[in-house]
């Protein structure tokens, strides 16, 4: 579904972000990518979903490259940033109404699935108000409300628990697991270890730049917490 | 005391910072070459237009009318006015709440050193403004007129010094008035617009009905100066520097400044009820996706105070000169142009056309709307939207608006206009506005300012701001000038507004073709910078 091949981001300064990234999310796969602050794993995400330009490797989204149809990936994936900041000038609806304009998703379809997700982050309500009164938490959730409403093949997502109540958190992680069993791929940036640990099969590790480790999530951390793994590797490189 | 100091210089080190921060790019040197000519340019008009004035009464003077000179100062000082109500206009449409209350107020600061240096900084901005366009009129004045002392400039530089105190006054009231109503309603920013556009509106009103009083006074030199209270105080203490009466203009404007700071103080840590009561319907509506990006463009465009003042003079200037044109009707323009001391004989069509499009040209909304995206910009660089949906998007939005106000507009411009020429004002003024918006797109390409924490940053410092809005008008205004200059005499107005036409035309398939060939390059670029 995803392939990052020697994949490498180099800032106008010259320093380099990512160096050299190889990796593979196949369908079905919940993949957590780990790493301390300026890691490179925003910089890896923002390149997949097609907000920055990069020369060096390729990244391949369900069999077409983002550097040579950018537009038909776009379609097969979304979007949730770790700081979602929304058009303040509409409210909800209006949001997920161009959301779905652009994606054509039908009157019928999106009606359905509006109404489903809007109740299961009780945010249904919210919809009519301006999103310029709505909390971190809610622009959080009509962001995902919004990913998961044209029903994508690859879900990205940039710390998506961040600013979220513990119910809501809950429900992501639901949706998650659920998303993935029914043949999608999700690959997600955290900080919180316990989560990845217990949601994700896959993992990656960067340390500045550069993959540390990779894999099955059981093979990697064994009997150990990821907690204990993460630190012992982010040392030893 | 140090604390309003250094809060001051934090905030003109941001501002310079702000404007320096690509100086790695050989395009910044460009367009910052570009700002500091047309800076002159507005500079150098307005010391012209002050130097023509001078001189028409200073030869009246020597013709023997008494005191003829003093009618100079009395030009400058109603441009001061009217300069004056301009700039409270523009200060009261920004936003009372700043992104950085929060932090300063959770600092060691007392609420008014933070109102202070808040209001410094804006008194600054404003002094440089005023500066600009009024010292070069009192400098001039002094080296034309005969015995006239340079005592003159120094209390014109005292009246320059008073004046931001009161535009910086009474915007906080105006700004809290118009606050005060908007948040009552439902739709706050629409509101707070439909408001501005009212001010605005006023604005032109007491504009031209000050222009026009000045031109139909009548009597001695004396009697029209104490016709007006205002304009006589201000005139005895800049020419004979007459003190009581100004002082108290003086003590009232400081009044307003301190009740101003006072009030502001007291907003200061006040939770904002900014769109507290905007609902709507929870409905399910079908749009194209290039519909849908239009209709987003429209919502933000009015939904952005501070754009919309700054752009959206050039609509109602275009209507209200179409009204004010249906009013005078034809014979009233034609006698009101003959006192226009041209040496060129052109049609009044041909004026009439060239006044119209430049002015609707104006009403450009494009030359921010990238970077107005703002943090929200990841939204379409995420979705599937090609580059030429984004630009062309935006370009659409800005005509819709220049098109309804054509249109509202057509219906009277056929009342003063000569019928056979209806073509042209129907055609011309609308495809220049093309011609604008999508130069506007190619400029704010070019110059992104992507990191910003008010709009007013973008609108109001940023080089694309400057650059679509003077950049446009000499592209439009080119074949004007050729014609009244080269060709007027042997060229049939039909011909030109032809020529014209497909030289806009012309202009446009190119730019067209650059976005569609360098559009997705630059758009790109903008955000991996």
């Amino acid at each position: 579904m995803l392939e990052i091949k020697n994949y490498s981001f180099i800032y106008p300064n010259g320093k380099k972000a990512v160096n050299n990234l190889s990796l593979e999310i196949k369908s079905g796969d919940l993949f957590a990518f780990i790493g301390h602050n300026g890691a490179g794993k925003t910089t890896t995400i923002k390149s997949i979903v097609g907000i920055l330009d990069f020369t060096d490797g390729d990244i391949v989204v369900d069999g077409v490259s983002v550097k040579e149809n950018t537009i038909k990936c776009k379609k097969e994936m979304a979007y949730v940033p770790d700081n979602p900041d929304l058009y303040n000038s509409l409210t909800g609806i209006q949001y997920l109404n161009f959301i779905g304009d652009i994606y054509r998703i039908s009157v019928n379809d999106r009606k359905e699935k509006i109404e489903y997700y809007a109740h299961q982050f009780e945010l249904y309500d919210d919809l009519k108000s301006s999103i310029s009164s709505y909390s971190h938490g809610m622009k959080q959730k009509l962001a995902l409300i919004a990913a998961f409403m044209h029903s994508p093949k690859l879900l990205v997502m940039d710390e998506p628990f961040v600013g979220l109540d513990p119910k809501a958190t809950y429900i992501v992680k639901q949706m998650m697991k659920e998303f993935c069993e029914n043949g999608g791929a999700i690959f997600f940036s955290t900080h919180i270890l316990e989560v990845a640990q217990k949601l994700c099969n896959k993992i990656a590790i960067i340390k500045e730049g550069k993959l540390i480790v990779q894999g099955d999530m059981e093979e990697i951390t064994k009997d150990n917490s990821l907690e204990d793994v993460f630190m012992e590797l982010i040392e030893d490189v | 005391m140090y604390n309003i100091f250094k809060l001051t210089q934090v905030y003109f080190k941001n501002f310079i910072g702000s404007l320096i921060k690509n100086n790695k790019n050989p395009k910044f040197y460009i367009g910052i070459l570009i700002c500091v000519f047309l800076s002159l340019f507005i500079t150098l008009t307005f010391t012209f237009n002050s130097i023509s004035s001078t001189m028409i009464f200073v030869e009246y003077a020597n013709k023997g009318v008494v005191n003829a000179e003093h009618m100079a100062m009395y030009v400058n000082c109603t441009m001061a006015i009217l300069m004056l109500l301009f700039v409270t206009i523009m200060r009261s449409v920004m936003p009372s709440k700043s992104s950085d209350n929060d932090s300063l107020l959770s600092m060691p600061i007392t609420k008014m050193e933070i109102t202070i240096a808040k209001s410094l900084y804006n008194y600054v901005i404003d002094f440089v403004l005023f500066v600009s366009i009024l010292l070069p009129s009192f400098i001039v004045y002094v080296v034309m007129v005969k015995n006239a002392s340079w005592l003159i400039v120094v209390r014109g530089m005292i009246l320059v010094l008073m004046l931001p105190l009161l535009s910086n006054g009474l915007a906080t009231f105006i700004g809290i008035l118009t606050q005060k109503i908007a948040t009552k309603m439902k739709n706050y920013s629409i509101v707070q617009t439909i408001i501005i556009i009212i001010l605005t509106g006023g604005y032109l009103v007491a504009n031209f009905s000050i222009q026009g009083y000045l031109t139909n006074l009548v009597g001695t030199v004396d009697e029209i100066k104490n016709k007006i209270w205002l304009l006589k105080v201000l005139l005895e203490f800049i020419l004979e520097g007459k003190i009581i009466g100004y002082s108290l203009i003086g003590l009232l404007i400081i009044s307003v400044y301190v009740l101003g700071l006072i009030v502001t103080k007291k907003q200061l840590g006040k939770l904002d009820i900014k769109d507290a009561h905007k609902k709507s319907k929870i409905y399910y509506k079908l749009n194209s996706p290039f519909k849908s990006m239009v209709k987003k463009e429209i919502k933000q465009y009015f939904n952005t105070p501070t754009l919309v003042i700054n752009t959206i003079l050039g609509g109602v200037i275009y209507f209200g000169m179409c009204v004010g044109f249906c009013i005078l009707g034809p014979n009233k323009i034609m006698s009101f142009m003959q006192t226009v001391p041209l040496e060129i004989e052109i049609s009044i069509d041909a004026v009439l056309i060239m006044i119209l499009t430049l002015i609707i040209s104006l009403f450009n909304i494009t030359g921010t709307s990238i970077s107005l995206e703002g943090k929200t910009f990841w939204i379409i660089k995420t979705t599937p939207l090609s580059h030429l949906t984004i630009c062309f998007s935006k370009v659409a939005a800005n005509l819709v608006l220049t098109g309804i106000t054509c249109l509202i507009s057509y219906p009277f411009v056929l009342s003063f206009i000569d019928l056979q020429y209806f073509w042209g004002f129907l055609l011309i003024p609308f495809v220049s506005t093309i011609v604008s918006s999508t130069m506007g797109i190619i400029i704010n390409l070019n110059f992104p300012k992507m990191e910003w924490d008010k709009e007013e940053v973008v609108v109001k410092t940023s080089l694309s701001a400057l650059l679509s809005f003077f950049l446009p008008i000499l592209f439009i205004a080119l074949p004007y000038l050729i014609y009244i200059v080269e060709i007027s005499k042997y060229c049939n107005l039909h011909v030109f507004m032809l020529v014209n036409l497909m030289y806009l035309i012309v202009l446009i398939m190119i730019m067209v073709l650059w976005i569609n060939t360098k559009g997705k390059k630059m758009l790109d670029k903008v955000m991996n910078s």
